[in-house]
Parts: C-alpha cells; sequence; structure tokens
C-alpha cells in the first residue's frame, strides 16, 4: 500500500517502508505534480516545463523517463494489480485505479456539512503536520516554485477552515477547554484574528471566566500595540468593558436562557427566564449596554428602549399612556410591534414633536426604576447623538433614583 | 595614593557649574581626585598611566539617550540599498552580497519606494532576475513593508492567510508584505534570530561606539517593527558588553515590567508615525500631500489609561510622539495622570518631540516631563530644500527649537536613534549647535549638556555619571581639541582620542 504525505516533510510509505531517499527530490515533484492533477493526465512537455525548463529538450526528456522509470522501481503495484502510473509516449498521470493514500487528497475533499463529526475533522486536522512540500525549493523551476507558493496558501486556507469548523463543533458540545485550545491554533496562524479573539472571550464568559477573560484581552491588546501600534476594534472593546463591568450576564441569559413568543404579533421577543423575572421584581438590577451612533438622531435612546424591552416585563410599557407609546414608537418600531392594538392607531411620526419623545423615555425609565437599579453603559459615549447628549446630561441632572448610567 | 590612570594638562569640563578642572585621577573604576595646576603629582606612581590631554577639552563618557542596539547591531550586518536609484541596481547589489554572503539569507535594509526611477517596490520575480540561490529580504526604510524573492517565500514561514499579502492579477502574491502580513512575518523570522547572532552582531558595533565616546546607551527594545526577544536579549546579557545599556523595553505590558522588575517602560511606544511616511499627527496638512495630517495609533482614551497605569505602578514612561498633535495627547495624559494620582517625580521623556510648540513646551516643563531628541534629525531633514520642508512648508522652521525649550525649562537628552542616524555624538552636538535655524541654535555647553549629564538624569544616574566629580564613575573622554576653541562649524570634525569606561581604557588613539 502506498502512503504519501506532501504537508510537511514529504513522506513516501510502500508497504510500510520509506522509500524517500530511493525517489529523490525531483521524483518528488513529479508525483506530487500528477496527484495535484490526479484528474487528468498531463503532457511531458507540460512536466518538462514545470520541472526541468532550463534543460536542453534531450536532457529534460531523459531527465523525465529516469524519474518516471525510479518511480515504477520503488512502487509496485497494489492489490488488485493496477501500477500506480499511467504512462505513455504522450502523457504520465496517476492511474485512477491505483490505490493509495494521500494527505493532500483527503482535505482536498473536505466540505464542511453537518455530517460533519469531530472525530472526521480530527482525523483531518492530523494530517496538517506542516506547510506544502516544507523546505522544498527548485532552483530555476519559477512555475513549480509558483505552484508550491500557491498550493502552500490553499492549504493553510484549508487548514483554517477545518479548525473553525472544529471550534464550531466543539462549541457546540459545550467542549469549552478544547475548544479554547483548537481557537489557539488558529491564532497561532492569525494572531490577530479579532473574530476569534472575541470567541475567547465569550467562551470565558459562558465558563463564568471573566478573570481569564480580562486577562487575555489585556494581553491580546498589548500584542496588537506592541506588534503594530493599533488598539484592538470597537466590537472587542465593548466586549472588554462589558465583561469588566459585568454587564454581560443579561444578555447571555437572554440569548441562551428564554425565548418568549409575542401572542399578538407573533414577535421573537426575548426576556429574562422566568427565575430572574420573579427575582427582579423584588428589586434585582437590571444593567443594560447601549451604544452610540453620532449622526442618528435619537439612535442612543432607540438602542436603550431596544434592550431594555429584551429584558423588562411588558407591563412597565403599558403603564405608559398610548400617546407615549407612539411617541417612543417613533424611534423604535419594536416597540410598537409588541404592542398590536396601539400600532394600528398609528400612521405617521410628523406630528409627535422631540419634546414627547423625551418625556416618554423618561417616564419609561423613571417606571423601571421604581422597581429595579438600572444601569446602562453608554459604549462609544463620544459618539452620543444631538438629543440623547442632552437627554443624558438631563438624566444625570435629576438623578432618577435607582438609575445609574456609566459613559464609556 | 597612586593612581591607575591620570589625565593632565587637559580643559577637563565637569558639566557641573560650568567648572574647569586640570586634572583627573582615576582609580579602579572611580575618579578619585579632580584638580588645577600641578597638585596631581602624588598620583603619579610607577604604574599609572599618564595621558598628557595637552589643553584639549576632557568630558564624561557620552550617553546616547536614544539607541536601538539590535537594530543597530543586526543592521550592521545588512545590506544598505538606500543608495539604489533603479531595481535593476538594487538587484546589482544583492547580486554582489550573494557572492560574499555570510549567514543563511540575505537581509536587505533602507528601502523606500520614491528612491527608484519605477516609484515602487521590487516584487519577488524581479529579485529572483538577480538572486535565486538564497532568501531574500528587503526591509522597508521604517520596516513596514518586506520585499522577498521566490526562495524567501518558501524558506520562511509566511502569513498567506493574513491582511496585507500583496497579490497580483493572477492571484500570486507578489513577495511585498505589509499591515499584519508584514508583522507576522517579521516577527516568525526575527524570532529565528539566535541569541548568538545578537551578541556577535552587537559586539560587532561596539568599537564603533567607543571610539566615538559613548559609554552609556538607553537601549530602546522590543514591540513594533522590533522583537521583545531582543528585549529580553538586552535584559539578560547587557551587562556582558564594555557599554552601558539601560534598557527601555517598548511594551505596554505593564505586567511584564513589573515582573521583570524595571522601573521604565517605552521607547518607542508610537504614539503616532514619522514625519517621512507622512504619518506624524500635525494640526495642519502636509504641505506635500494636502488632505492629510498623519494619524494617532491610539486614542486619548487609550492613551489616557495606558499612562494612568504606568503613574500608579510608578514607572518611568517613555512615549514616542513626533508631531504637534501627538504631543498634545501625551500631555494631557500626562496632566489625567498627574491629577488622578498626585505622584510627580518620575521624569516621564517624550521621545523625538520634533514639532512642540511653545505652549506644549510650558506644558512639558510644569509637568516635569523631559525630551529625548535627536539634533542629527536637523543635519539630514531640516533647513531649506530638505525633507522637514518638503513635508512642513513653512512650518519647517518650528522643527526642534533646541534653545526654546531649554529657555523654558525642559531638559533636553540627547540621542542618535541609531541607526536611523550616526551613533556620533559629537554630529549631535555639532547639530544642536548649527541648527539651520538661528534661533534654535544652543550654546556648545548647553549640547554637551543633552549628551552627558541630562542623558544620566533622564535615567536617574546623575549621581554616577554624566558629569565628571569625585566618586563618580570614570567614563571619560578626551577630545582631539578643544571644542569651545574651534569654528562653531567645525565641532563635527573634532574627533574622540580615548574613551575611558568605568577605569578602562576602551578606546586610544593618544598614544
Amino acid at each position: 500500500m502506498l502512503n504519501i504525505c506532501f504537508l510537511g516533510k514529504s513522506r513516501f510509505e510502500w508497504d510500510g517502508k520509506a522509500i524517500e531517499e530511493q525517489l529523490g527530490a525531483k521524483a518528488f515533484a513529479l508525483i506530487c505534480l500528477l496527484v495535484l492533477n490526479k484528474n487528468r493526465y498531463l503532457s511531458r512537455d507540460k512536466i518538462i516545463g514545470y520541472l526541468w525548463p532550463d534543460s536542453n529538450e534531450e536532457a529534460a526528456r531523459y531527465n523525465l523517463r529516469y524519474n518516471l522509470w525510479l518511480i515504477k522501481k520503488h512502487i509496485g503495484t497494489d492489490q488488485q494489480g493496477n501500477a500506480f502510473l499511467h504512462i505513455d509516449k504522450e502523457c504520465c498521470g496517476i492511474n485512477r485505479e491505483f490505490d493509495f493514500t494521500c494527505d493532500i487528497l483527503d482535505i482536498m475533499k473536505f466540505k464542511p456539512s453537518e455530517e460533519d463529526s469531530i472525530d472526521s475533522i480530527l482525523k483531518l486536522k492530523q494530517l496538517f503536520r506542516g506547510d506544502f512540500l516544507e523546505g522544498c525549493y527548485f532552483n530555476k523551476c519559477d512555475e513549480f516554485n509558483e505552484l508550491i507558493i500557491f498550493e502552500r496558501i490553499n492549504f493553510e486556507q484549508r487548514k483554517v477552515k477545518i479548525l473553525k469548523r472544529l471550534v464550531e463543533l466543539y462549541e457546540k458540545e459545550n467542549n469549552f477547554e478544547i475548544c479554547l485550545e483548537t481557537i489557539n491554533e488558529i491564532l497561532e496562524i492569525e494572531p490577530y484574528d479579532e473574530e476569534m479573539v472575541l470567541k475567547v472571550l465569550n467562551i470565558y464568559l459562558r465558563c463564568g471566566k471573566r478573570v481569564a477573560a480580562i486577562t487575555y484581552y489585556n494581553q491580546f491588546s498589548n500584542q496588537l500595540a506592541g506588534n503594530l501600534g493599533i488598539a484592538p476594534s470597537d466590537e472587542l472593546r465593548n466586549k472588554y468593558n462589558e465583561i469588566r463591568l459585568n454587564l454581560s450576564d443579561s444578555k447571555v441569559d437572554t440569548e441562551d436562557e428564554c425565548t418568549k413568543r409575542h401572542p399578538q404579533q407573533g414577535h421573537s421577543l426575548n426576556t429574562l427566564g422566568s427565575n430572574n423575572l420573579d427575582s427582579k421584581k423584588n428589586g434585582i438590577s437590571i444593567k443594560i449596554v447601549s451604544d452610540c451612533i453620532k449622526n442618528i438622531t435619537f439612535f442612543w435612546m432607540s438602542d436603550v428602549i431596544d434592550k431594555m424591552m429584551k429584558i423588562i416585563d411588558l407591563d412597565y410599557i403599558q403603564q405608559l399612556s398610548e400617546q407615549e407609546i407612539l411617541s417612543l414608537g417613533c424611534i423604535q418600531a419594536n416597540l410598537l410591534s409588541i404592542c398590536g392594538d396601539i400600532s394600528e392607531s398609528y400612521s405617521c411620526n410628523a406630528s409627535i414633536r422631540d419634546v414627547s419623545i423625551v418625556n416618554a423615555f423618561i417616564k419609561l425609565l423613571t417606571i423601571v426604576c421604581r422597581n429595579h437599579k438600572l444601569t446602562i453603559l453608554i459604549l462609544n459615549s463620544q459618539d452620543l447623538d444631538a438629543i440623547s447628549v442632552n437627554v443624558v446630561q438631563y438624566l444625570k441632572r435629576i438623578q432618577i433614583e435607582g438609575l445609574e448610567l456609566i459613559e464609556d | 595614593m597612586h593612581a591607575d590612570i591620570l589625565i593632565k594638562n587637559g580643559n577637563c569640563v565637569t558639566m557641573e557649574d560650568k567648572k574647569t578642572k586640570d586634572w583627573i585621577a582615576i582609580e579602579k573604576s572611580r575618579i578619585v581626585a579632580m584638580g588645577n595646576g600641578a597638585e596631581y603629582e602624588p598620583f603619579i606612581g610607577n604604574h599609572t598611566i599618564v595621558f598628557d590631554a595637552k589643553g584639549k577639552t576632557v568630558l564624561p563618557g557620552f550617553i546616547d539617550s536614544h539607541f536601538h542596539v539590535v537594530q543597530t547591531a543586526l543592521n550592521s550586518v545588512s545590506l544598505d540599498l538606500s543608495e539604489a536609484r533603479t531595481h535593476q541596481e538594487l538587484g546589482e547589489r544583492i547580486r554582489e552580497a550573494y557572492k560574499n554572503l555570510n549567514g543563511n539569507y540575505i537581509r536587505g535594509i533602507r528601502i523606500v519606494a520614491e528612491q527608484f526611477r519605477e516609484k515602487k517596490f521590487p516584487e519577488r520575480t524581479l529579485l529572483d532576475k538577480y538572486c535565486n540561490d538564497v532568501p531574500v529580504w528587503l526591509n522597508s526604510l521604517e520596516y513596514q513593508v518586506s520585499m522577498l524573492n521566490t526562495y524567501a517565500m518558501l524558506y520562511f514561514k509566511i502569513p498567506f492567510t493574513a491582511e496585507g499579502v500583496e497579490m497580483d492579477e493572477k492571484q500570486m502574491p507578489t513577495g511585498i508584505f505589509s499591515k499584519k502580513a508584514n508583522a507576522i512575518l517579521r516577527s516568525n523570522i526575527l524570532k529565528n534570530i539566535s541569541d548568538n547572532d545578537r551578541r556577535e552582531a552587537i559586539s560587532g558595533i561596539m568599537a564603533n561606539l567607543l571610539n566615538h565616546g559613548i559609554t552609556t546607551v538607553n537601549a530602546m527594545e522590543g514591540g513594533t517593527m522590533y522583537s521583545d526577544k531582543d528585549a529580553n536579549f538586552i535584559f539578560e546579557h547587557g551587562k556582558d558588553f564594555p557599554i552601558d545599556m539601560e534598557l527601555f523595553y517598548q511594551t505596554m505590558d505593564i505586567e511584564k515590567i513589573k515582573a521583570m522588575g524595571l522601573k521604565r517602560v517605552g521607547g518607542c511606544l508610537y504614539i503616532d508615525g514619522t514625519m517621512g511616511a507622512r504619518t506624524a499627527a500635525l494640526s495642519f496638512e502636509y504641505a506635500d500631500c494636502p488632505g492629510t495630517m498623519g494619524s494617532l495609533c491610539l486614542t486619548q482614551q487609550e492613551i489616557n489609561d495606558f499612562v494612568l497605569k504606568c503613574y500608579e505602578n510608578n514607572l518611568q514612561l517613555a512615549l514616542y510622539t513626533i508631531g504637534d498633535r501627538a504631543i498634545q495627547v501625551a500631555l494631557n495624559a500626562h496632566e489625567n495622570a498627574l491629577y488622578q494620582t498626585g505622584i510627580t517625580g518620575l521624569r516621564h521623556r517624550l521621545e523625538h518631540v520634533e514639532l512642540a510648540t511653545e505652549a506644549q513646551i510650558e506644558k512639558a516643563n510644569e509637568l516635569g516631563i523631559l525630551f529625548s531628541m535627536q539634533p542629527t534629525y536637523e543635519l539630514y531633514w531640516g533647513g531649506p530644500g530638505k525633507m522637514y520642508e518638503q513635508r512642513l512648508g513653512e512650518n519647517y522652521i518650528r522643527t526642534n527649537p533646541f534653545d526654546k525649550i531649554i529657555q523654558n525649562g525642559v531638559v533636553i537628552c540627547g540621542g542618535s536613534d541609531s541607526d536611523i542616524t550616526e551613533p556620533r555624538p559629537l554630529l549631535g552636538i555639532h547639530a544642536a549647535v548649527n541648527h539651520p535655524v538661528e534661533s534654535h541654535r544652543v550654546s556648545i555647553y548647553e549640547a554637551l549638556k543633552m549628551f552627558t549629564c541630562n542623558g544620566a538624569y533622564g535615567i536617574f544616574q546623575e549621581n554616577d555619571r554624566g558629569t565628571l566629580g569625585v566618586g563618580k564613575l570614570a567614563d571619560i573622554v578626551i577630545l582631539d581639541d578643544d571644542i569651545f576653541s574651534v569654528p562653531t562649524d567645525q565641532i563635527d570634525k573634532i574627533k574622540v582620542c580615548v574613551t575611558i569606561k568605568s577605569g578602562e581604557i576602551l578606546f586610544n588613539n593618544l598614544g
């Protein structure tokens, strides 16, 4: 049985015995070329163009013949009696009937699918023992060297894809420890992949390891500043701030624990789990992480309403008058969609003045704060829109009991 | 008591209150006596080495306050390609270098796209034409771009999937790497440089530094575009070399600094970029690129947070600032940290500080911040027709206003930023005295202070070095002329003829 590995230091085994030394570098390269073109035969001229471009025609043809002979000499027939290579006067190729294993062929077959199992992906992962044709450079064989570079890119991308699939599967199984190890393998290839770093933070958070998450972020941030002179993305920084200020619990709860469907609109409304809701009624804290966009009027207020709706009891909203709900509906349409009856009477917001929106917003906060301590973290507060800036200032002035605003 | 070394008949400028002495007696590593006239005679014994300075200037050993030791050393064994004017010329130089190759690959440095007639960086296939037998790795002037030949693409570990791999129309890499790809590639290559190679390269530059009278350097190591292994090497092995190295670890990892027991952090911790690349953060547009004002590497909040952490941990901090906008955010951060902690006296520094305004200078003085500056920049880039004028237009007259800074009470530590400029303190002194803008010029004495006592003050070493005094470390240089007597425009012609480091004569051209 023939077993070929092109990733890492090239390996050829025939019936369990290494035959690299017998074959030599050019024979490796020739086999590699034929394997990469497994489904077609290559003309002798084409092969010579890759591997002996600087030789005269006679020498090049001789070299090719010699290497084909060398391969035939050391690689026999399979159990069905098939020869490894198909060779004729014009072309050469791998005999499609020949039974052998090859790492890159296995990897090339991979396409992420629902049927993937951890075991099957792990088997693929283990095939990545190093770079494609590691340590190889063929002087003056420009085209072949380019082919190696091209395939290195190709297999590096495939490796990342396979590792990412593995991360998904581990995450699905809540196998966080090994999931983190796999992410770190991706980060070894792409040390500044912020998507992966965000995943690490989320995993730490899900495991309740806030300190580890903060430490990890700090290390990454130092690395980014030290090596690239840049800061982490807003998304990553916001996540870090959430973790640091312990504002993520409610978010995690809402995503993972409970989804309640509103009967009238069929709208998906996330709330806290029932236990949390009960305890909230007993005055538990609510924490909201809000964001800002400078030039979008009312954006911050709209964001706060949206996030609150996912946490608070609908009763609080229903304590607002119809007019107040309509006013808030002008800046946060989701509010109207959960108040079906009212939304039917909603036609145009032209007649609703800014002052009505602001008043309704403050009233909603006041209602919520009667039963809860409400903390709102304002991320990117330098980007607060013009009206929200004034509202924040006003809220700080009037000091609603139970309301805390934290600006990042 | 007989001295080991005696220097007589010198104009020994102590750099303390402008006092001078005629002679200095040294025993072991320290100065044991100084005086005037012939009082030195009792110090001369059979084994005393006597230098007759014949009226020449004798000074404390020079301190270079901003020096990339490992980078300078590695570059000294690299191929300088700054003079190549075409891709062909560059290729020929690489071809020549291959003939004398000592090592596994060719490392070329100091390339800018504009230096070539082709106005672009050379690609892989072009490099292959001149050298395809060994890997070739070329670095842009500021290390932001790497170029590889095909051999190097297969030899080094390439971050193919990272941002910054330039591709041609066939989606093949051109061999030019920037951004994250360049940072990863550099890290992959530099981490494989062995400490032995570092040691050999650093040993190789020691003689040159001693010939120029340098006895102490502030070693700016690690971090962006460098390698933390460089900083770790200096931390562990800096004491093995004849010149003292004060490590400035260029990292924002305070925990690491604390764990290593270091008292300072920073160096080239970038707040902005460079004038050359038009990335230094200015408060006005670049004259040769309207609409561009440079940029800050970190936000004010991020800088505030970091600076505050340094204050809270009692760490001396050195921040890289070039443009006035960067200088302002750095000063803001210091002011904020000072108010929040009330901590003063850490002698924080701003490095380079090429474009400080008068208000910023006053604020720095108020905050007790030192400026670590490179006068030789003015020689290279200052004055009409040179780089500062190209980039800044008429604002070029604002660069490096040494006299204004000193008059406002800010201490200037002088450095070379080697190997951006030559590690020659006397050249730096010449440049400060002969600033192209007359109002920014300083006296010879003030210029000497930058490279002696001010340098010592910048690293809390003023009780030990930077001045000549009894009990002080015997770090001493003898010049081949009296610096106060030569015409000021001839200072750069003066040479060091003796360098004594901790009582050891390490360079002697006096006979």
